[in-house]
């Protein structure tokens, strides 16, 4: 009845956690990243040619 | 006409951060730390996880992504719900017609939601003043909390109240605020308060989890009452579940309750976007910022507090007793016992308030786009009829309590309304609008591709996936609900008055639907063809 966490309850706590977490902050990431404006990657164009 | 209705300047969200708050703040609810640990618990623990994330993927994201493709082009005709964006995915004027009546419901089931679910917000605010001002603080066992839980609802007279009057106070003061920030507006109301009360409700939420988390054995005499067997109980799997129907129903029914999928406000909310605002990582962000919300934070506070104080034989029994039971009972109790118990009691019930709010003024929103857009009325007297409705509607609620009336309602708005209103936009945008338009509709500025199985997921799976729900519910509960079986005599005229009212509420939007069409409001150019021409 009074059983502790198991290796499954830590197995599927983890994986849950675990995903979410970095789903999570994989989308923010994405959204918060700056993003490049046109003239940043003309300028960029123009250096490397 | 239709140009007129594309030319009129309708709100827009002030910031990408703003939006995706306010979405999430949509999404995140009651539920997030109520429902979902009572529904893991119920129903097998860590096993409880497989259909969950199974109906997240299968249902609830893809769901998620069709209601805001659906609201973001409803948006470019002047539509903000599914009376009028509904009737754009349509390829003739009859089959507009149909679609824009259809779409009544989403007006429908957020307003009968919203109506009680203000009520049960009120009690977030009620107990977080009564737990700074020590009004409980008397009350120290399970069973003297139920009391106080049950006079304060007035379902009985106690020494802690003697009628309603507390409830009615703050039933008003919640509504009046609702009404002030619907008033206000997108940027200016529903923007600002999500700015605020979503980074409060995580800064709240988290140092619950710290605390809770730190909590160890609080009764040395009883080692096996701890943290750590509360997160067993939660996460432990029992497999035995995973057979069982009951388990993928609670499951497909946690995940549409924790997304708002199906209440029409994600539609309206994704209606004040403009045509090449990103719906597919926005729409993720919100999804996973609930998920978040919902599995890490909401899964470590109340389950394993009440483990910790109560043990794991009474926290079944009080998990059993439902959500309400946990939170408004469980949890107060627990806070005594700690130190500082007033002022994490206030957390915890200010955390579930802010987590109300930010959803009751959702769910509000798409009759407040409704009577702005359709019927012309300005924002402040829109939110002035929405904030009557509420009221009228509320005091049933308020007053029948006991009777079962807000069960009726959560079971026809809050339970079959959002799967059968999430069933018709399904069908409508990818079987109707089409599949190849919806999917490159979905994509429209979009900032990531969706993995192609997702084209087959949501035109196959996704809607006899809720087809098999409806189904399945249809015959476990619906049936008994609606033959009212099982119910005191007593009881029987106030689950037809729950009824009748959602029925009037039907009525009221059928009839102001039809004189939006008569103003010219609710045009029916609807035709790619005639789109093209015009």
């Amino acid at each position: 009845m009074n059983e502790s966490l198991n290796a499954f309850g830590w197995l599927f706590l983890t994986v849950a956690w675990s995903l979410i977490s970095l789903t999570t902050g994989y989308c923010f990431w994405k959204i918060l990243k700056p993003k490049r404006s046109k003239q940043d990657k003309s300028t960029e164009r123009h250096i490397v040619g | 006409m239709t140009t007129d209705i594309r030319e009129k300047t309708r709100e827009a969200w002030a910031t990408r951060i703003g939006l995706i708050l306010a979405m999430a703040g949509n999404a995140i609810g009651l539920g997030n730390f109520l429902r979902f640990p009572v529904k893991a618990a119920q129903n097998g623990g860590g096993a409880f996880m497989i259909p969950y994330f199974i109906a997240f993927l299968v249902l609830g994201i893809p769901v998620m992504w069709v209601e805001w493709a659906i609201g973001r082009h409803g948006g470019q005709f002047g539509y903000g719900t599914s009376v009028g964006a509904f009737g754009q995915l349509t390829r003739s004027r009859r089959a507009a017609m149909a679609a824009n009546f259809i779409g009544v419901l989403g007006i429908v089931v957020p307003l009968a939601f919203t109506i009680y679910y203000t009520y049960i917000e009120s009690w977030t605010l009620a107990f977080s003043f009564f737990s700074v001002t020590g009004h409980y603080s008397a009350v120290q066992s399970f069973e003297g909390m139920s009391g106080f839980l049950s006079g304060f609802q007035g379902k009985e007279t106690n020494l802690y109240f003697s009628g309603l009057s507390t409830a009615l106070i703050f039933f008003f003061i919640t509504l009046l605020l609702n009404t002030y920030i619907l008033s206000k507006g997108i940027a200016k109301g529903i923007e600002r308060l999500a700015k605020i009360a979503m980074p409060m409700l995580l800064i709240f939420a988290l140092i619950l989890v710290v605390r809770i988390l730190t909590l160890g054995t609080p009764d040395l005499d009883k080692p096996e009452n701890n943290v750590m067997n509360g997160f067993a109980f939660l996460w432990n799997p029992d497999f035995s579940y995973i057979t069982r129907a009951g388990t993928w129903l609670a499951a497909a029914g946690q995940i549409f309750f924790t997304l708002s999928i199906g209440t029409g406000s994600i539609l309206t909310y994704a209606s004040y976007l403009r045509k090449k605002d990103d719906v597919t990582l926005t729409g993720l962000t919100t999804s996973m910022t609930n998920e978040f919300a919902e599995v890490i934070l909401g899964g470590s506070i109340a389950i394993p507090a009440a483990v910790a104080f109560f043990g794991l034989a009474q926290t079944m029994v009080i998990a059993k007793g439902g959500a309400f039971d946990l939170g408004f009972v469980a949890m107060p109790v627990i806070f005594q016992r700690m130190p500082f118990g007033a002022l994490f009691g206030m957390l915890w019930f200010l955390l579930l308030f802010f987590a109300g709010v930010t959803s009751s003024v959702a769910l509000c929103s798409p009759a407040m786009a409704f009577l702005q857009d359709q019927i012309g009325l300005s924002r402040k007297k829109s939110a002035l009829a929405v904030g009557t409705v509420m009221l009228l509607g509320g005091l049933p609620v308020v007053f029948f309590l006991k009777h079962g009336f807000l069960d009726e309602m959560d079971f026809w708005a809050g339970t079959f309304g959002l799967v059968i209103f999430a069933l018709i936009e399904v069908v409508l945008f990818v079987w109707i609008f089409g599949i190849e338009k919806a999917w490159d509709e979905i994509h429209t500025g979009s900032e990531i591709r969706i993995p192609s199985i997702f084209k087959f997921i949501i035109k196959y799976i996704t809607p006899i996936y809720l087809i098999g729900l409806l189904i399945f519910w249809a015959y476990q509960d619906g049936l008994p609900i609606l033959l009212i079986r099982n119910r005191s005599a007593a009881d029987i005229p106030y689950l037809w008055a729950a009824r009748l009212m959602i029925l009037g509420l039907t009525a009221l939007v059928i009839l102001l639907a039809i004189f939006a069409y008569k103003k010219g409001k609710l045009n029916l150019m609807t035709s790619p063809e005639e789109i093209a021409d015009e």
